[in-house]
């Protein structure tokens, strides 16, 4: 089975930013974290996914069709979730739900009030007079309620409390059971993916640095710490960025059992955080 | 796409109240214009009514959402066109109806039955000044069509009074001549159809223009 999103060699320019021949793949069943700091180039992925904006080169295909050419067909089976309200706010929820659900041909009013009874969310009040957890939940249940196949999600998280956050992640957890889903997050929280997600892909400045299942990322990266007089005997190769402190140094290994046979006890080996290992790709890209 | 203008219409229930007011009040301030009261009403609520569906959009960054929802760009384009049919539309019933009543009631104000010119007129003038502005909002979005509308508007004014003159001075000339002797000619039957073709003919070039940049539009 061709796999539900698959981005190979993407380009999009700017003045001042460019998307330099991106690949992604995401297959069914799983939930892709896609992070990076602001800037480098996740919604402008995202919007080139949706055909908001145009690529100046590259192939994206969704559900193994290309998205520019079956753009209806494919945005019938997309759920999105943006991180800022772009739904009416003069209007009601319901309003707002009857004018949406009239474009896709699979609406489920039944899936759509049992998020709206979980959510506890008030059909008759203004969007505009939702707080932001509230918008966030509206457009989550307007992306579940036509059965889509591929969620996609810009920064949902932004903004939010960590009580709402959570939801969320539980929301997507149990979306996953289906198998034939799944789900391309993007976010600058990276705590959220640790708890969900099944891949990380980290961009920086335009340029995938990683792509890897969140577990072997992990396991195989290290963080490693050792004292001053170390610095000078080791091979900066190894590591991905040193950054050094009063008392000696800490840095970022690609496989830490390499870096555990290389120099033994010298070094203390910790397990990094995906923020650990984002800070220290993007830094060094910073010091290149 | 019939949603698209149900949209418009929702989003702005307290314009059209205020719209309707307006007419009432066009209706009873300018009684001395005669007949000319009608076309200038229409224009004003339909130019606010769409003016003030394009300024929500801008508000709520609707394009994001429109575009991400499966919906052709031409139907968003051609929702909008539509949208300004129905005001017209609405502007003109509720005329009717405030005439009627005017009438009924023996309101002591002077009511002028809407003629067909008068009527084709004004739909004319709604549509030559939709079709100018729509193609701007598309390629530009709206707080950049606020500025052209502005530069439009004067232009407006002062040529239609630069064109009268320069019709006169000419109106020895052979071409301003064979067009008086046209329409002197012709039924107003056959005027009122060149005119419809001209208009429709017009609108869809707009409406072409809006869509060629509307598809291009990146958000």
């Amino acid at each position: 089975m061709e796999p539900i999103l698959e981005i190979k060699g993407l380009r999009k320019s700017f003045k001042d930013f460019s998307l330099k021949g991106i690949d992604i793949t995401l297959e069914r069943g799983y939930i892709m974290g896609f992070i990076g700091p602001n800037g480098a180039g996740k919604t402008t992925t995202i919007k080139l996914i949706m055909n908001l904006m145009k690529k100046d080169g590259g192939v994206i295909k969704v559900f193994g069709l290309d998205n520019v050419k079956h753009e209806l067909d494919i945005k019938q089976k997309i759920g999105f979730v943006y991180d800022e309200n772009n739904y009416y706010e003069e209007l009601t929820i319901s309003e707002m739900k009857r004018i949406v659900a009239s474009f896709y041909k699979t609406w489920d009013d039944n899936a759509f009030n049992k998020y709206i009874g979980e959510f506890k969310l008030p059909l008759n009040k203004r969007i505009k007079n939702l707080s932001k957890g509230m918008k966030m939940k509206f457009s989550l249940a307007v992306a579940l309620s036509h059965d889509a196949d591929l969620l996609i999600m810009d920064e949902p998280t932004s903004g939010l409390d960590p009580l709402v956050r959570r939801e969320l992640l539980e929301i997507l957890s149990q979306i996953i059971q289906d198998e034939n889903k799944a789900v391309f997050f993007s976010t600058h929280i990276t705590s959220d993916l640790e708890k969900i997600a099944d891949y990380v892909t980290l961009i920086n400045d335009g340029e995938i640095i990683l792509s890897l299942e969140k577990d072997e990322l992990m396991n195989t990266y290290g963080l490693v710490r050792g004292g001053k007089e170390l610095l000078n005997d080791v091979n900066s190769k190894d590591f991905i960025d040193i950054r050094e402190n009063q008392f000696g140094f800490e840095a970022l290994v690609k496989d830490k059992n390499q870096a555990r046979k290389a120099y033994k006890d010298k070094i203390i080996i910790e397990k990094p955080s995906l923020e650990d290992i984002m800070l220290y790709y993007t830094r060094r890209c910073r010091n290149v | 796409m019939f949603n698209l203008i149900i949209k418009d219409v929702l989003i702005q229930k307290k314009q059209f109240i205020f719209g309707i007011a307006y007419l009432a009040f066009v209706l009873v301030a300018f009684q001395g214009m005669g007949e000319a009261m009608f076309p200038m009403g229409l224009i004003a609520v339909t130019y606010m009514l769409s003016m003030t569906a394009c300024a929500y959009e801008e508000k709520n960054k609707s394009d994001l959402l429109l575009n991400s929802l499966p919906i052709k760009r031409m139907s968003i384009v051609a929702a909008k066109y539509l949208s300004v049919i129905i005001y017209a539309v609405m502007g003109i019933l509720s005329y009717k109806a405030m005439i009627t009543i005017i009438n009924l009631l023996n309101i002591p104000l002077k009511t002028y039955p809407l003629s067909l010119e008068i009527l084709i007129g004004s739909l004319a003038a709604v549509c030559l000044m939709t079709g100018i502005w729509l193609p701007i909002y598309f390629k530009f979005g709206y707080m950049k069509m606020r500025v052209a509308n502005f530069v439009l508007f004067f232009l407006f004014f002062f040529g239609s009074s630069l064109m009268t003159q320069a019709l006169k001075s000419k109106h020895d000339s052979l071409w301003v001549k064979n067009i008086i002797s046209f329409f002197n000619t012709q039924s107003n039957i056959t005027i009122a159809l060149v005119f419809i073709v001209i208009i429709a003919l017009y609108m869809l070039l707009s409406f072409s223009l809006s869509v060629w940049f509307y598809n291009r539009r990146e958000f």
